[in-house]
C-alpha cells in the first residue's frame, strides 16, 4: 500500500465510523465504487472489536514486570524458617517477598523478607549484604523499625524485622490530606528518625510514604532504613550510589511508575548523594500530608523526573490554614540546590513546633486508618541513576562472563568527554575533555572529588579526534601517554607525550608520528599506531624505551587500523580495521602475535566491531552494532565464542578499557544528534545555519536532484538506517527504502527516476538502485564502497571509491549491465563527484598526512586539473559538484583540526574560499546543493559524550 | 521446596534503570521542552523492551525458556503474539503513516496520556484519539495475521 492509499483508508474509516452500522454498508459501497479491495481493506479495519479496549490499553511497561519476573513460585506460607514460623504474605517488595512469621523462641511475630535467589546466589554481594545489615542493626530509635538479624536456612536468605502493623502512610493518604496538627506530628516523629540515624551517618536513601507505617496509637515507624543501599552498592564506596525504589503499580490503568517522585534532584542526576537527600524526601512527604498531593508527581518516570528536575513544588496548593512555619520549612527542604537545603534535619524542629499558634480545631474522628485489604503494591527497588545496571542480569549467566553490578556516570557536564584509560588499580581515570575549550587530558578519582586538569598550562595540544586509540596508563600507573604536539606546531601529525600520573608536571615526548601507544602487560614493550590517513595506519612495536621499532601490521589503503591491544599474556596484540567511509562500516577486529605473524580475523561483520579489550581473565570485550544503527558492548567468551551483547538502549558504547583487576570497566558513552542543516553560499564572519530537521531523526547525506527539487536522505527516525525522500526544505518526509539492512549514501539519478545506495543487504555491502517510488530494489554491485556514489550526467555509469592496496582506488559500474572497471588515476583517489555539466569528475588524491590534492579527470582517465592546496586539509573529505558544473562545496575532516566546509571555484586566482569551519566534535555527513545554487544541505553529525563506570563487586 | 526460577524483579529494574539512566545522563543534551524529552522516553523505552523481547526469543533453549507474552495485557483471544511482532508491525505502520505509528509508541511504549501526546505530536487531542483508534485496529488486524 502507498501512503497515499493509506491515506484514503483512513479518510474513509473515520467518515464509515461516524456514521451508523446500518448505513456503513452503502455508504462504503457509494465511496469505494468498484474499487473492492478498497472496501475490503476498510471493512476489516471497521471489524476489529471496539470492544477491544484494552488491547494495547496498558502502558508497555506496566506489563514489563510479566515480560522479565518469572511466574510467581509458591510462597513460603506454612513452612518454617530456623526458629520462624512463616505464617502469612504480607507484601511482595523490590527487596522478596515479606511474610509475617512467628518467633518460636521469643515468643513474637515478626515481618520476614526474604531475599530474591538472584540476589543469594551471589556469595560476595550477599556477605557485603549482611554486613550493611549488621550495621542498621545496631540503630536502636523508638521511630526506626528495627533490624533483629540475618537468617540463612537451606540456601534461603532472609532478614528478620520488626513487625509493624498499620498502614503505611501511602495509604492514609490516597484518601485525602491529613489535618495539619496531625501531619506535624507525624513529621516530628519522622524527622527524629532521621536525626538518629544521620548522627550515626546512615541515610535512608529511600524515604518515602510507603516505607512509612502509622501505628493505630499514632506512633510513627520508618521501615527500610538504609537498605536501598544495602541491597545495591558496595559497603566501601564512598561515592555512594544514590537509590531510590520504584514501584510499578498495576492497579491503575494508564500508571507506568509510581513513586520516583520523593528522589532527591541530585539523585534523579545520579550524583552522590548524603543525608540531604532524606531532607527532600523528608520534605516532599511533608508536601503530600498537608496537601494531599505528591510535590512532584507524573504519569510516567519521565514526567516525574522532569517535574523534580525542572520546576519547584507548587506551595500555591498549601491550604491556607498552613501554618508560616510549616511553609518556611518546605521551603528550605524542597531546595533543589542542595548546598542551599536544610542541612541538618534536627533544624526542622523549630519549624514543626511553630505550629503551636494554630488553633487546634480539628475534630476528634476517628482515626481508624486500617483498610483491610491495603493494595500490594508491586514494589521494585529501582537502584535509580548511576546504581546498579544490572547489566548481565539480562543475559544467561554463564561461568565466565563478567558481571558487573552497577553503573556510574563518573563525568556528566556539557563538555564532551571521551578516550578515557582506568588507571591499574582501578581507582582513577584519565579522559581528555574540552571543558575548558580547548582539549585536555582531565584525571578524576571514581570515589569523588573534583577532577584535575593536567595540561591546562603545559603548551600542548592535543590530538581531538579520540578513536585511534585514546589515553593510556602506563603498567605501574605513573605516567599517561596522549597523542599531541606542541602548542603552534604546524606539523601534520602528533607524536605520543608522556605526563606524570596521576598529578600531572612535566610533559616530555615519547615517540613521534604515534598514537593509541600501549603497554603490554609486563611493561617490556610498547604497541602504537602510525597514523595513515585514508592511506592506512600501521601498526608498530617496539621496546618500552622507544627503541627498536618494527611494522607488526602494514598499512591497508583505505582501511584505518587503530586500537591496538595486548592480550593479558602478552603474547597477542589485538587491533580493529574500519573501511574509510564515514561510517566506518564494515569493519573487523584482528589479532596479530606480538613477535610477528599473519593477522587473525576475531570478528567479522557487515557493520562496526570495534575497540577490542582482551579481559584479564581471558574472553573480549568490543564494541559492535551487529543488529542496529549505535555501538553496544558485547562479550565474546573464550570458551564457547558466542557473543553476548552486555548493554541496550540509546546511544553508542564505545572505547571501554578496564582495570587491572577486571572490577572496574570505563566506557565512553556517545549520545549523537544528527539533523540536516542548510546554510547559504555567502562568505561572512558567521554564517546563519538553519536546521532543516531536529538531531533525534538521525537524518545525515542528503542528496538534491536537479530535476525534481526532491531530497533523498538516509535516516535512523525509524530505528534502523534506511533511505527517506523529503522535500528541498526538509518537510514532506517519505520513506523510500525499509529493510532490515543499512540503506545509506543515497544518491538521485539524474532524470530522479531512480537512487543509488550503499547497502549491507545480504550480509555484504554493495552498490543498490531503487526506483524513486521504491519500487524493484536491485543489486548492481557487490563491493565495499569508501564514500559517496555520483552518476555520469547521462545517467549510465556510478562512480565510487574502494579500498586498494596501498590507497584507496576509484571505480565506475555501468547501471544497465553492471560492469565494472578501474577508473585509471595514478595515486588512486577517493570521495568523486561527477560534475552534472560534462565528463569531469572530481575527487580527492591521499599523498601523505595532511597532503590531500584535489583533482578533475575524464571517465575514460584523463587528468584535467590537479592542485595541493595550501590553505585547507581536505582529508577525509568529500566534494559536491554546484548545479552550474563550475564551482565545487568541498569539505574536510582532517583528524588534526576541525571539519571545513570550502568554496572551490577552480578557474579562480583564488579557488579555495573557507565557507565556514566547525568547532569540536561536529562533522558533516554528506553534502548538496540547492538547485538554485544559492545554499548547501548537509548532514552535521555531533557527538556528545560522557564516561561512565561499570563496577563488579570484590 | 522452592522452584527453580524465583521470582526476581531486579530485572524489571534493570530496564527502567538504565532507561533513566541514559535519560537523565542526557540532561546536558538542553531538551527542548518536556514533549522532547517524553518522546525520546517513549522511543527509549521501545528499544529497550523490544532488545529484551528479542532477547528472550533467542533465549529459547533449555527449560526455562519463557516466549515474551502479551497474551493478558493485549487481551487478544487465543493468539500469542509478542512485543517483537507488535515492533515490526509498527515499523510497517510508520512507512504508511508515520504519525500514527507515533501515537502508538508514545501511548503504548511511553505511557502517555492523550493530551501529553497530542503535545508531543503538536496535533488535537482528538485528532490523538482518532489515530490511536485506526492504528489500534489496523495493528490488531496486522498481528492476528
Amino acid at each position: 500500500m502507498t501512503p497515499e492509499r493509506w491515506q484514503q483508508v483512513s479518510r474513509i474509516y473515520h467518515d464509515a465510523l461516524a456514521r451508523d452500522s446500518r448505513e456503513r454498508v452503502s455508504f462504503l459501497r457509494e465511496v469505494c465504487r468498484d474499487d473492492e479491495a478498497l472496501q475490503q481493506e476498510v471493512e476489516s479495519l471497521l471489524a476489529e472489536p471496539a470492544s477491544a479496549e484494552n488491547f494495547l490499553g496498558k502502558p508497555a511497561l506496566a506489563m514489563s514486570a510479566g515480560l522479565v519476573d518469572d511466574p510467581a513460585e509458591p510462597p513460603l506460607t506454612g513452612q518454617r524458617l530456623g526458629a520462624y514460623h512463616i505464617l502469612d504474605l504480607i507484601g511482595v517488595g523490590g527487596m522478596g517477598e515479606v511474610y509475617r512469621a512467628r518467633d518460636t523462641k521469643l515468643g513474637r511475630d515478626v515481618a520476614v523478607k526474604v531475599l530474591p535467589r538472584l540476589f543469594s546466589a551471589d556469595r560476595e554481594r550477599l556477605a557485603r549484604f549482611e554486613r550493611e545489615a549488621r550495621l542498621l542493626a545496631s540503630l536502636n530509635h523508638p521511630h526506626i523499625a528495627a533490624i533483629y538479624g540475618f537468617e540463612e536456612t537451606a540456601g534461603i536468605h532472609a532478614l528478620v524485622l520488626e513487625l509493624v502493623d498499620g498502614p503505611t502512610l501511602a495509604d492514609r493518604l490516597q484518601r485525602g490530606p491529613l489535618p495539619i496538627t496531625q501531619a506535624v506530628r507525624i513529621a516530628r516523629q519522622i524527622a527524629e528518625a532521621l536525626e538518629a540515624a544521620h548522627e550515626r551517618g546512615i541515610v535512608h536513601r529511600d524515604l518515602k510514604p510507603q516505607n512509612i507505617k502509622v501505628k493505630p496509637d499514632g506512633t510513627v515507624k520508618v521501615l527500610d532504613f538504609g537498605l536501598a543501599k544495602a541491597a545495591t552498592a558496595a559497603a566501601n564506596d564512598s561515592d555512594v550510589s544514590p537509590i531510590s525504589t520504584t514501584s510499578i503499580d498495576g492497579t491503575r490503568e494508564g500508571v507506568i511508575l509510581g513513586t520516583t517522585s520523593y528522589m532527591s534532584p541530585e539523585q534523579s542526576r545520579g550524583r552522590a548523594v548524603d543525608k540531604r537527600t532524606d531532607i527532600w524526601a523528608f520534605g516532599c512527604v511533608l508536601y503530600e500530608m498537608v496537601t494531599g498531593r505528591a510535590a512532584f508527581a507524573g504519569e510516567t518516570i519521565s514526567d516525574t523526573i522532569a517535574a523534580i528536575l525542572g520546576r519547584d513544588a507548587d506551595l500555591s496548593k498549601l491550604p491556607a490554614t498552613t501554618p508560616p512555619g510549616v511553609r518556611r520549612l518546605l521551603r528550605r527542604c524542597l531546595d533543589k540546590d542542595p548546598k542551599r537545603r536544610l542541612r541538618d534535619i534536627g533544624d526542622a524542629q523549630p519549624d514543626l513546633d511553630d505550629v503551636g499558634s494554630i488553633p487546634a480545631t480539628e475534630s476528634r474522628g476517628r482515626t481508624t486508618w486500617w483498610t483491610p485489604g491495603w493494595a500490594v503494591v508491586l514494589a521494585i527497588g529501582v537502584a535509580i541513576g548511576g546504581a546498579g545496571v544490572w547489566l548481565t542480569r539480562l543475559l544467561p549467566r554463564r561461568e565466565v562472563q563478567p558481571s558487573f553490578s552497577r553503573a556510574l556516570r563518573l563525568t556528566t557536564t556539557p563538555a564532551h568527554e571521551f578516550g578515557p584509560a582506568i588507571s591499574p588499580d582501578g581507582k582513577w581515570v584519565a579522559y581528555l575533555s574540552d571543558a575548558r575549550g580547548p582539549t585536555d587530558v582531565w584525571v578524576k578519582f571514581i570515589a569523588g572529588g573534583e577532577p584535575a586538569n593536567l595540561t591546562a598550562s603545559i603548551g600542548l595540544e592535543i590530538q581531538v579526534r579520540s578513536a585511534i586509540g585514546g589515553l593510556e596508563i602506563s603498567p605501574e600507573g605513573s605516567s599517561i601517554a596522549v597523542q599531541a604536539r606542541e602548542k603552534g606546531s604546524r606539523a601534520p601529525t602528533f607524536d605520543t607525550w608522556l605526563i606524570p600520573a596521576p598529578l600531572g608536571g612535566t610533559p616530555r615526548k615519547f615517540v613521534e608520528t604515534a598514537g593509541a601507544l600501549r603497554w603490554s602487560p609486563d611493561g617490556t614493550r610498547i604497541a602504537y599506531v602510525r597514523p595513515g590517513e585514508t592511506r592506512g595506519d600501521a601498526i608498530v612495536v617496539a621496546d618500552a624505551d622507544g627503541g627498536n621499532p618494527r611494522d607488526l601490521v602494514a598499512a591497508r589503503g583505505g582501511w584505518h587500523t587503530h586500537w591496538p591491544a595486548w592480550s593479558a599474556d602478552g603474547r597477542f596484540v589485538y587491533f580493529f580495521q574500519t573501511i574509510a567511509t564515514w561510517n566506518g562500516e564494515p569493519s573487523e577486529i584482528l589479532r596479530v602475535p606480538a613477535s610477528g605473524g599473519e593477522p587473525q580475523i576475531v570478528v567479522h561483520t557487515t557493520r562496526r566491531a570495534l575497540f577490542p579489550l582482551p579481559n584479564v581473565n581471558g574472553g573480549l570485550f568490543y564494541a559492535a552494532n551487529p543488529n542496529g544503527v549505535d555501538l553496544d558492548l558485547w562479550w565474546l567468551p573464550s570458551i564457547n565464542k558466542e557473543p553476548q551483547r552486555l548493554t541496550t538502549g540509546i546511544g553508542e558504547y564505545a572505547e571501554p578499557r578496564i582495570s587491572s583487576d577486571g572490577r572496574r570497566l570505563v566506557s565512553t558513552l556517545i549520545e549523537y544528534r544528527r539533523a540536516l542543516v542548510s546554510m547559504p553560499v555567502v562568505f561572512e564572519e558567521s554564517p546563519r545555519l538553519r536546521h532543516l530537521t531536529d538531531g533525534f531523526g538521525g537524518d545525515l547525506e542528503p542528496c538534491i536532484s536537479l530535476s525534481s527539487g526532491r531530497m533523498v536522505l538516509s535516516s535512523s527516525r525509524s530505528g534502523n538506517r534506511n533511505l527517506w525522500t523529503a522535500d528541498e526544505n526538509g518537510t514532506n518526509l517519505r520513506p523510500l527504502t525499509s529493510d532490515a539492512a543499512i540503506d545509506e549514501r543515497p544518491s538521485f539519478s539524474p532524470d530522479a527516476r531512480q537512487v543509488a545506495f550503499v547497502s549491507d543487504r545480504g550480509g555484504e555491502h554493495g552498490i543498490w538502485v531503487v526506483k524513486s517510488d521504491g519500487a524493484a530494489p536491485r543489486r548492481l554491485a557487490s563491493t565495499p564502497v569508501l564514500d559517496a556514489l555520483t552518476w555520469s550526467p547521462d545517467g549510465q555509469l556510478i562512480a565510487y571509491a574502494v579500498p586498494g592496496g596501498d590507497a584507496p582506488r576509484l571505480s565506475i559500474v555501468g547501471v544497465n549491465d553492471g560492469a565494472m572497471h578501474k577508473l585509471p588515476t595514478p595515486n588512486g583517489g577517493h570521495s568523486p563527484s561527477w560534475s552534472p555539466r560534462g565528463d569531469v569528475i572530481a575527487y580527492l588524491e591521499p599523498r601523505g598526512p595532511g597532503r590531500t590534492y584535489l583533482k578533475f579527470v575524464s571517465s575514460r582517465g584523463q587528468v584535467l586539473y590537479s592542485r595541493l592546496p595550501d590553505g585547507p586539509a581536505l582529508t577525509n573529505g568529500f566534494l559536491a559538484w554546484a548545479p552550474d558544473g563550475k564551482r565545487l562545496a568541498a569539505v574536510g575532516v582532517p583528524g588534526s583540526a576541525n571539519a571545513s566546509v570550502w568554496i572551490v571555484e577552480p578557474e579562480s586566482s583564488e579557488p579555495f574560499r573557507k565557507l565556514i569551519e566547525f568547532s569540536g566534535e561536529v562533522r558533516p555527513r554528506g553534502i548538496t546543493w540547492s538547485r538554485d545554487g544559492s545554499s548547501l544541505i548537509f548532514g552535521r553529525q555531533e557527538a556528545l559524550s560522557d564516561l561512565v563506570v561499570f563496577e563488579r563487586p570484590e | 521446596m522452592r522452584g527453580e526460577r524465583p521470582r526476581d524483579s531486579f530485572q524489571a529494574t534493570a530496564l527502567v534503570h538504565e532507561a533513566y539512566l541514559r535519560l537523565v545522563g542526557t540532561q546536558h543534551v538542553n531538551w527542548q521542552n518536556r514533549a522532547h524529552f517524553l518522546a525520546m522516553a517513549a522511543r527509549l523505552m521501545r528499544r529497550i523492551l523490544v532488545d529484551l523481547a528479542r532477547a528472550r526469543q533467542y533465549q529459547k533453549r533449555g527449560g526455562g525458556a519463557l516466549r515474551v507474552s502479551l497474551t493478558d495485557a493485549l487481551s487478544v483471544p487465543h493468539k500469542t503474539e509478542d512485543l517483537v511482532a507488535l515492533d515490526s508491525a509498527l515499523c510497517a505502520l510508520a512507512e504508511l503513516d508515520e504519525r500514527r505509528s507515533r501515537v502508538v509508541e508514545l501511548r503504548f511504549f511511553g505511557g502517555l496520556s492523550v493530551e501529553e501526546t497530542a503535545a508531543v505530536l503538536r496535533i488535537s487531542p482528538e485528532t490523538v484519539m482518532r489515530d490511536w483508534k485506526l492504528a489500534r485496529a489496523w495493528l490488531r488486524r496486522e498481528l492476528r495475521r
